[in-house]
């Protein structure tokens, strides 16, 4: 006659209780108690080079959600729109192109790598394109930007172009484009406004954040809608 | 009256989440509020079992750790953007992750059998395929790969398994469930809401059915199943020739 030792058993329960659990969704949920149980048990588990290694993976893990979530609320707030845009009517630089196209419910159209040529201003860059505003968007002074570099994937790519509100006050998670000190201009995610710094964070995780002064100088305006060509 | 109670105090003890956040309740409402602490002690506290769950489900390990971030990273973000609060977080968790995984099997295999289809039927086939300027080694190479990442099935086992989830009560089952896990003894009767005497005089009793059954599933077993387990015993000095007596050994107390 066959006989099997407690050790044999058990090994053998082993297995089997591991085969019901993998084979039965129903087992495998069991309660909320054991999984919990197991969660801990096998953390416990790991070793030293495992939980280091956890510990970078769970930094990476919390940063990268994070942004991604930013850029869905981004998304959600800046939904894509069909570019119409037309010939100016003037042919003027930008401080004279923007009032004349706001009385025509437009906007001026500029590329924003020209306007980061080195110490050119922004106000003196010639503009001969015009973005029609969108209905719903009020009149008002306007900017349109083409955007260049991918700082800002995958939100905005390069060439999209981006509505600027000008004037207006940024708040914490809002988009906006600002003057930087050598005269370029960037658009990027306002991360934070403390004390007199406002934290400029890009959603692209190669790219640093940026500070510049909380006053209104450096900032040139919110973005308040994005665009892809016809 | 008890009985309801104690269920409720395992449900409560259920929902410890770690020192940090002491419920999952407050683990949740963290992430609601986009804490980056409470993400990261999210991944830290879920990641381990769901690796586990995945190598489970026949994820392979170049796979695994990939397949649980992206896993983790869309159910935080579900969470944060519905402000959703699964009442059983770790269940959740897992239910998702079987789910995804099946999917994931399902997709693979479907791949397989379209690159297939394109070597065996190319005129057919819609994917183009350059196998005329390739040598027969070539072909065989990139062929399929049938235990890609794969854990090899244990049939004689799984078979005993489908046998004693039959057999075998739900509670015993789950009790089997638990000894696969190594789950202390205490810790077992916790989960069975009964007292530690209780929960060895129980685990005595599945041995003991555990026994009548597998021997009866034994010899029943020929050829590779029957080899299968002979493998499994070699540990335990055994022979499934008949006839033979276990030699003697220290008693497991693993799960006491």
């Amino acid at each position: 006659m066959l006989r099997l030792d407690d050790r044999a058993i058990d090994d053998l329960m082993s297995a089997v209780g591991r085969e019901c659990e993998s084979a039965d969704d129903e087992l495998a949920y069991l309660d909320e108690r054991f999984l919990f149980w197991l969660a801990n048990d096998l953390r416990s588990g790991l070793d030293r080079e495992q939980r280091s290694q956890d510990e970078r993976d769970a930094s990476e893990f919390a940063r990268r959600t994070l942004t991604r979530l930013k850029v869905r609320l981004a998304e959600k707030r800046l939904p894509r729109r069909q570019l119409h845009e037309r010939p100016a009517s003037i042919d003027a630089t930008l401080a004279h192109s923007v009032p004349a196209a706001s009385r025509e419910r437009c906007a001026t159209i500029l590329d924003l790598a020209v306007a980061a040529g080195g110490g050119r201003e922004l106000w003196d860059e010639l503009c001969d394109r015009w973005l029609e505003l969108p209905d719903d968007v009020p009149s008002g002074r306007y900017v349109a930007l083409r955007v260049a570099g991918d700082s800002m994937a995958p939100l905005l790519g390069p060439r999209e172009v981006i509505l600027i509100e000008l004037d207006a006050t940024p708040r914490v998670d809002d988009l906006i484009v600002a003057r930087l000190p050598d005269q370029s201009h960037v658009v990027k995610r306002v991360a934070s406004m403390k004390g007199s710094t406002i934290e400029l964070a890009s959603f692209n995780p190669e790219y640093e954040s940026i500070f510049v002064a909380r006053d209104p100088s450096p900032v040139v305006g919110t973005v308040i809608a994005r665009f892809t060509r016809e | 009256m008890e009985q309801r109670d104690n269920s409720a105090q395992r449900e409560d003890d259920a929902a410890l989440a770690s020192t940090r956040y002491p419920t999952s309740a407050r683990l949740l409402a963290a992430i609601h509020r986009g804490d980056e602490a409470a993400i990261r002690e999210f991944f830290l506290l879920y990641a381990p079992l769901l690796r586990d769950q995945a190598r489970r489900m026949s994820i392979g390990p170049d796979h695994r750790d990939e397949f649980v971030t992206t896993l983790l990273d869309d159910i935080v973000l579900h969470l944060m953007d519905r402000q959703l609060a699964p009442r059983h977080l770790t269940r959740y968790l897992v239910a998702s992750l079987r789910n995804r995984a099946r999917n994931w099997h399902r997709d693979s295999h479907r791949r397989i059998a379209t690159r297939e289809s394109a070597y065996d039927r190319p005129s057919t086939s819609r994917d183009r395929i350059v196998a005329e300027c390739h040598s027969e080694h070539g072909l065989r190479a990139s062929g399929r790969i049938e235990s890609e990442g794969a854990i090899p099935m244990c049939s004689a086992v799984a078979a005993l398994a489908r046998r004693a989830t039959t057999e075998l009560t739900r509670d015993e089952t789950v009790m089997l469930v638990c000894v696969g896990r190594h789950m202390p003894l205490r810790e077992m009767a916790g989960q069975l809401g009964i007292s530690y005497g209780a929960a060895r005089v129980r685990l005595h009793r599945l041995r003991e059915r555990f026994r009548k059954l597998a021997v009866e599933h034994l010899r029943g077993l020929k050829g590779d199943e029957r080899s299968e387990l002979e493998r499994f015993f070699r540990r335990a000095e055994l022979s499934l020739t008949g006839g033979v007596a276990a030699k003697p050994k220290e008693k497991n107390n693993a799960q006491a």
